[in-house]
């Protein structure tokens, strides 16, 4: 057996100390992987106490409660901002869903108040659905919850998140195209949202050398 | 790289124990994970994802893990490579030319971080350019420190199979690794 010169030797062994997660990195996907291996065990606890979390889960439900809360605030704020004017709406595709109804259309009920805590977690769960769907490499499963979130809440206040995971679900399917197009409308109806980073990691486009800044930001050498 | 921890009795265990026991796999063999999914052809922005998805397979599959047909890092292995070509498959080819770019050196950094980082692109560049069939027992040995057998069995090939690929791809990198220190006194040598 030809071995190894020792030259070769240590260059392995940077190659190994070098290819490796860093800490944040590790960090990261070892929380992501805790939230959702904590949201796979107990599916059939969940399954036989409806779509409220369990209350004999504490660390559970904190997660859960902590999740809403964060997506209600985030929300909030963008709502807010959009309310003052700081965003413009793509009123075209917008309207249907934004414009008040008039006062004097009786044939027609109220949609539900935007805030209700209880649609919230209705919201929630049909995303957790989506959600996990995605975890088992499932795309058909994961799109088939989100065409059910649109259908019960098309002004949803987890509407960003629904088409998020819609973006995520087409790319893991293979469609890659209706992946960007999703990610694009999604742009250009939310701008400045907290998840445009994100939205834009799935199916990236070849990096355009004229419009993508080098990673860093700094000026070129 | 850890040895393989010996299995507290699995079937029966709560899921609190599954899970404690992930935690101290993803503890050991992250790093494993991320090595071989680059290797398999996984592009750097994936990575993270496909780590996710491995112990996620990985604690479904649990009860099914049985020592005696292969070490667990040869189970983690092949998990790995179904996740990463379930990953490979749904791209679409703009991403897998994406893919054969070289990653980008980083921009600043201690000339220690700096070693490294070429290090790993040079092996990088060297890996790309093996077949898989040898590039993988070059990587599962070399760099892993896995086994003859244990490799064997990861790959379900022949042993002899196992080093004949080993022995070439040694020569291979030998080679590789001498011209690339010629060429850098070259050019280090000219005014």
């Amino acid at each position: 057996m030809d071995d190894l010169d020792p030259e070769s030797r240590d260059a392995l062994r940077r190659y190994r100390e070098h290819t490796v997660l860093a800490a944040p990195a590790r960090e990261r996907v070892r929380q992501r992987l805790e939230a959702s291996l904590a949201a796979a065990d107990p599916d059939r606890e969940r399954a036989e106490s409806g779509p409220q979390p369990p209350i004999h889960a504490p660390r559970r439900n904190t997660l859960l409660v902590l999740t809403a809360l964060a997506a209600a605030v985030l929300l909030a704020l963008c709502d807010l901002r959009d309310r003052l004017g700081g965003a413009p709406t793509p009123d075209d595709s917008a309207a249907p869903y934004t414009a008040p109804a008039p006062a004097d259309a009786p044939t027609r009920p109220r949609p539900p108040a935007p805030a209700a805590a209880p649609d919230l977690a209705a919201e929630l769960a049909h995303l957790q659905r989506a959600r996990a769907a995605l975890d088992t490499h499932d795309p058909d499963a994961a799109l088939a919850r989100l065409g059910e979130h649109a259908r019960e809440f098309p002004a949803g206040q987890m509407a960003q998140d629904r088409e998020l995971l819609r973006v995520e679900a087409l790319c893991l399917r293979g469609d890659a195209a209706a992946a960007r197009d999703d990610a694009a409308n999604f742009l250009r109806r939310y701008p400045g949202s907290p998840h445009t980073a994100r939205i834009q990691s799935f199916c990236p486009a070849p990096p355009n050398p004229v419009t993508d800044p080098p990673a860093g930001g700094e000026s070129s050498p | 790289m850890s040895s393989v921890r010996r299995d507290p009795a699995v079937s029966g265990s709560s899921p609190a124990d599954a899970r404690a026991r992930i935690a101290a796999i993803y503890q050991d063999h992250a790093d494993f994970v991320v090595r071989i999914s680059r290797q398999l052809g996984a592009p750097a922005a994936q990575v993270e994802d496909i780590v996710h998805d491995v112990f996620l397979v990985l604690h479904r599959r649990l009860a099914d893990h049985d020592e005696s047909r292969g070490s667990l890092r040869a189970w983690i292995y092949g998990i790995t490579r179904n996740v990463v070509y379930h990953q490979l498959r749904s791209d679409t080819r703009s991403e897998r030319r994406l893919r054969l770019l070289p990653e980008p050196p980083p921009r600043r950094g201690p000339d220690d971080d700096l070693a490294r980082a070429q290090a790993g692109a040079a092996i990088d560049s060297f890996l790309a350019g093996l077949d898989e069939d040898r590039r993988m027992v070059f990587s599962l040995i070399d760099i892993e420190g896995m086994s003859a057998p244990e490799v064997a069995a990861a790959l379900t090939v022949n042993i002899n199979t196992v080093y004949s690929r080993l022995r070439l791809a040694r020569q291979q990198f030998n080679h590789y690794i001498r011209d690339l220190h010629a060429e850098r006194s070259d050019s280090h040598g000219r005014p």
